[in-house]
């Protein structure tokens, strides 16, 4: 695989495979083994781009200890590896990111030998396989009644979230802030509107749980309970919504509740809109 | 008839296929520069119940159906690589990529996404133009009169599909002229169109739901230019979305009125969501520094517009028009993020890192001055506030973590860590919010038996500053309540253990508890406990066979505290407190198997998922109480049910015959949403729905698939 002898230290790739047989059969089918794109190990040192000079571990009929194998290194360091070419675009935020701070590397998700999936060299034959080894919580609510289209497949975990680091909380791949993350598929609730809902202004995730939900519209609570947990005015917000409301099919229980009259509720550009009726 | 159809479709593409596939194999040990797949067949589908929600995000019509096709040319320099889904259904995908290795990558995809809402919706309303709602003049007069009841005239409602669909259109470009330099370029662009659920209230007790068209598109424009060596990163970019909604506002006859008058209204006007844009320039770069530390550092500058036409105050002709503070909206925002990271690895054991995050949302629109307004088109109401009340605030976020990594145990850090984020609001009942977290936790990671993540943090939010007079003003509570800036104390503790005791077993157990306290409010949410159990196992004792099986249990408590009461005294009376202890449990399981190898030439694969939830919400008064003992309200029932089934023989090594039987099936009792609420779409003497309803299901479809691989 390489034109030119090895620099000093180094063996080239044609000496790893005669015992690396498989590793170096693998390999060949992904994207590190494309030698024609300068910036893939292959059009570099080869196998020792990674693995490191392997003079020492040739010399030492195989000695372990005189190469880089990664399950036996510490997880930050298999990351400085492969950060040094992947250090831009999705992954310019890995260090210091959260996976990064719980002890993640990129082999806890991604195998460079045998990968599982279609994309993205994972060690799991999807992302929600993948993400939800560790991420059960959240996993377990797309199964709910009320979800987004992940189980439908139109939509997957880094649909939403960049798993290598964002600017964004909560590791969104999208925009600075978590509403940055959700108008950018919702843009008609970017406004600014001439009356704006605090809470939704401040957060979307305040009244949704976008994970999946037995509440309508991913609501974290049923309406009207969700309204009232802020709003204990004189009247209808602090009214008790009981059976009785149900069985005279009144209107601020029964259907969508507040958000029947209350309809823009995200955010209203009516003059006559301070209570969203408008 | 139709079945007759189908097998005749099969038997020609059976041998439309089987003629091509003999020619097309390559020679053993060949590697084909040119690959492909294809699943197509026929589709047939029972349901009992509900036909919508099964096909919320997809299309289950019965029919022929391409349901995958791949193709891929590779020949080392160049590769393209196209692909389709579910082609000509409404949720058909279409996606393709043509890249120069390390030089140019051009990728394009085309995704539908439907929503079906429902299918048994009926309205009264008839729309002559888009956004206009017209209810039949002599329907008005006679309700108007007297002479008619909506239970009259309901069942002349016209039945229809409640469904939008989004058409997303992306290409993405990025070149690479030099070795460390990239130039990309992303263009999305998403119409959305179909019917919406919207309501239209006039006055109390009387609510009438349109189909609200849907028309509009955003288009969203990304470009960066970015350069990256192994030692520094540095990127420039833009990004501008457009929102472009054809239907600004809507108006919709009152089926109660013909005539207006100073306190009732024919007709009402309702803005919808106003186009608007944003446009944003950032930066960011990365530098490594000695003793395995590195600077990250990012900042963007942008602002967010609209200025729509305001709509007048109303369209009530008996009330005499409000002049407007200003004919549009002229809303303005400027944002403004940036985020710094700083990590060092100074010692093989030891790791630090420290962020700091500020988002600015700085919004400029002006104050519009309001004296009266007019409530719901038919009343007119003096502005307690004088206009509206532009939102803005600033959050700073600090974080930071310290972890160890002790020699003796290689793949364990433990980690200490420390946050604050501060916010400073502009136009809200709390002006400023602090929040201190301290964490906590240990990783056991890059251990071949045992995997261990477990974690706990706690923290206090602190608010000061509030605004009891604008709450007085608007007759709510003056206390400290809203339930994302009131005092709360957050304890969360997560574990996740994984162990492999063989390499063919897999065993998992998660807990997740939570629970937020807010020991300071008099009215609101008081307390949030949540509890996660999962535990699974997966066994797979040979390439191509695997069993697993999953359980999840969770349970949500919440309690929220109220008083009924009207202005005057009952508005300070604590016997009018009462309390709503909300609790849902859910139950999740799923077992699987993939035998690939177990029977010669066949492989199955099968699944079944149970979702089970029961949820509550529970009144409770106070010992002292003087309001009347409320009805508890019915339990709510979501139990949710997928199993597949899915077979495939192969003929020959590259042409296959396969069976998928899916079942799917919805059980739901909802006081609100269930059929016994919404059965009828006038629920009562004063409303008119669309009848949009949770209701059960059971679907069984089948597809006959045929697989061809070149």
């Amino acid at each position: 695989m390489q034109a030119q002898a090895p620099p000093p230290g180094y063996v080239g790739a044609d000496t790893c495979v005669t015992c690396h047989d498989a590793e170096g059969t693998s390999l060949s089918h992904t994207e590190h083994a494309r030698a024609v794109n300068p910036r893939t190990p292959m059009a570099g040192m080869g196998c020792e781009s990674c693995h490191g000079p392997g003079k020492a571990h040739v010399d030492a009929d195989g000695d372990v200890t005189k190469i880089r194998v990664f399950p036996k290194m510490a997880p930050r360091e298999v990351s400085q590896v492969c950060a040094s070419c992947h250090n831009r675009s999705e992954h310019a935020q890995w260090q210091g990111s959260a996976h990064d701070t719980r002890n993640l590397t990129c082999t806890t998700c991604h195998s460079v030998h045998d990968p599982k999936s279609e994309q993205a060299q994972l060690k799991k034959t999807s992302q929600i396989q993948l993400c939800g080894s560790c991420h059960r919580a959240q996993t377990l609510k797309l199964q709910r009644t009320n979800h987004m289209p992940v189980r439908e497949g139109k939509m997957e975990c880094t649909s939403c979230h960049n798993p290598h680091g964002s600017t964004n909380l909560k590791l969104l791949r999208t925009g600075n802030y978590i509403n940055e993350s959700c108008i950018s598929c919702h843009a008609e609730k970017r406004g600014p509107f001439l009356f704006e809902h605090p809470p939704g202004r401040e957060s979307c995730v305040t009244c949704h749980d976008p994970h999946g939900s037995t509440n309508e519209r991913l609501l974290v609570a049923k309406v009207p309970m969700l309204c009232q947990r802020c709003h204990i005015g004189t009247n209808h917000p602090s009214t008790i919504y009981d059976n009785a409301q149900v069985k005279n099919a009144s209107v601020r229980i029964v259907g969508r509740s507040c958000v029947s009259c209350h309809e823009n509720i995200h955010g209203s550009n009516s003059p006559s809109g301070n209570a969203f009726h408008r | 008839m139709q079945k007759f159809y189908y097998l005749i479709l099969v038997a020609v593409l059976l041998g439309r296929s089987g003629g091509s596939v003999l020619a097309q194999q390559p020679a053993a040990g060949d590697v084909a520069p040119a690959s492909g797949s294809v699943d197509f067949g026929v589709r047939m589908s029972s349901n009992t119940g509900d036909p919508a929600r099964n096909q919320r995000y997809r299309d289950l019509r019965d029919g022929p159906t391409v349901d995958r096709l791949r193709y891929t040319h590779d020949d080392k320099k160049w590769v393209f690589s196209a692909g389709a889904d579910h082609l000509g259904y409404r949720d058909q995908r279409y996606f393709g990529e043509l890249r120069q290795a390390g030089k140019f990558k051009l990728s394009f995809e085309w995704n539908q996404i439907p929503l079906f809402n429902s299918a048994g919706t009926r309205t009264l309303f008839t729309s002559p133009a888009p956004g206009e709602f017209r209810i039949d003049d002599s329907i008005q007069k006679g309700l108007e009169a007297g002479t008619l009841r909506l239970a009259d005239v309901a069942p002349q409602a016209l039945s229809f599909d409640l469904r939008s669909r989004r058409d997303i259109a992306s290409v993405n470009v990025v070149v690479t002229p030099a070795r460390n330099l990239d130039l990309s370029l992303k263009v999305k662009t998403t119409h959305r169109g179909g019917k919406q659920q919207w309501g239209v209230g006039f006055g109390f007790s009387n609510e009438f739901e349109v189909p609200a068209p849907l028309d509009n598109r955003s288009t969203d424009v990304g470009s960066a230019l970015e350069w990256a060596n192994t030692r520094a990163m540095v990127r420039v970019g833009y990004d501008g979305s457009w929102f472009t909604n054809q239907v600004e506002s809507i108006i919709v006859d009152n089926p109660l009125r013909f005539t207006d008058t100073t306190s009732a209204v024919s007709q009402g006007r309702m803005a919808l969501w106003p186009s608007s844009h944003s446009n944003t320039v950032n930066t960011a770069g990365s530098i490594k520094l000695p003793a395995h530390s590195q600077i990250t550092a990012y900042l963007s500058v942008g602002t967010w517009a609209q200025n729509a036409a305001l709509i007048p105050f109303t369209v009530n002709t008996a009330i005499a028009p409000i002049p407007l503070d200003r004919p549009t909206a002229e809303a303005d925002a400027r944002v403004t993020a940036m985020n710094y990271t700083a990590s060092s690895h100074p010692l093989r054991e030891v790791s630090l890192t420290a962020r700091f995050k500020r988002y600015n949302f700085d919004n400029r629109t002006p104050h519009f001055a309001i004296t009266n307004y007019v409530r719901t088109d038919q009343s007119v109401v003096t502005s307690l506030l004088g206009g509206n009340e532009p939102l803005g605030y600033v959050r700073d976020h600090f974080d930071a973590d310290a972890s160890y990594t002790p020699k003796a145990v290689p793949f364990t850090a433990f980690r200490v860590g420390f946050g604050r984020e501060e916010i400073e609001r502009t136009h809200r009942y709390v002006e400023t919010t602090r929040e201190n977290t301290v964490r906590a936790s240990v990783d056991v990671s890059g251990n071949a038996y045992v995997s261990l993540r477990t974690g706990v943090e706690r923290s206090m939010l602190k608010g000061t500053g509030l605004d009891e007079e604008v709450l007085d003003e608007i007759g709510e509570q003056a206390s400290l309540r809203q339930f994302d800036i009131s005092d709360r104390n957050r304890n969360r503790l997560s574990t996740i253990l994984q162990l492999t005791p063989i390499a063919t077993v897999g065993i998992n157990l998660t807990v997740a508890t939570g629970n937020d306290h807010r020991p300071d409010a008099a009215f609101g949410l008081q307390h949030l406990d949540n509890r996660t159990y999962a535990l699974g196992a997966d066994y797979v004792p040979s390439d191509g066979m695997s069993f697993g099986a999953n359980y999840g249990y969770e349970t949500y408590k919440s309690r929220q505290m109220s008083r009924q009461a009207a202005s005057g005294v009952q508005f300070t009376d604590p016997t009018r407190n009462w309390f709503t202890n909300g609790a849902e449990r859910v139950h999740t399981a799923n077992i699987s198997a993939d035998l690939l190898t177990l029977v010669p030439k066949t492989e199955l694969r099968m699944s079944y998922d149970l979702s089970r939830s029961r949820a509550r919400y529970d009144y409770v008064l106070t010992a002292d109480t003087t309001l009347v003992t409320p009805q508890p309200l019915p339990v709510l029932i979501n139990d949710l049910r997928h199993g597949t089934f899915d077979a495939r023989y192969r003929l020959r090594r590259d042409f296959a015959i396969g069976l998928v039987y899916w079942h799917d099936s919805y059980e739901v009792q909802d006081f609100a949403l269930g059929l016994s609420a919404l059965g009828r779409i006038d629920i009562n003497t004063g409303s008119l729905l669309l009848g949009n309803a949770y209701l059960p299901y059971t679907d069984n479809t089948f597809m006959l698939r045929l697989s061809y691989l070149w």
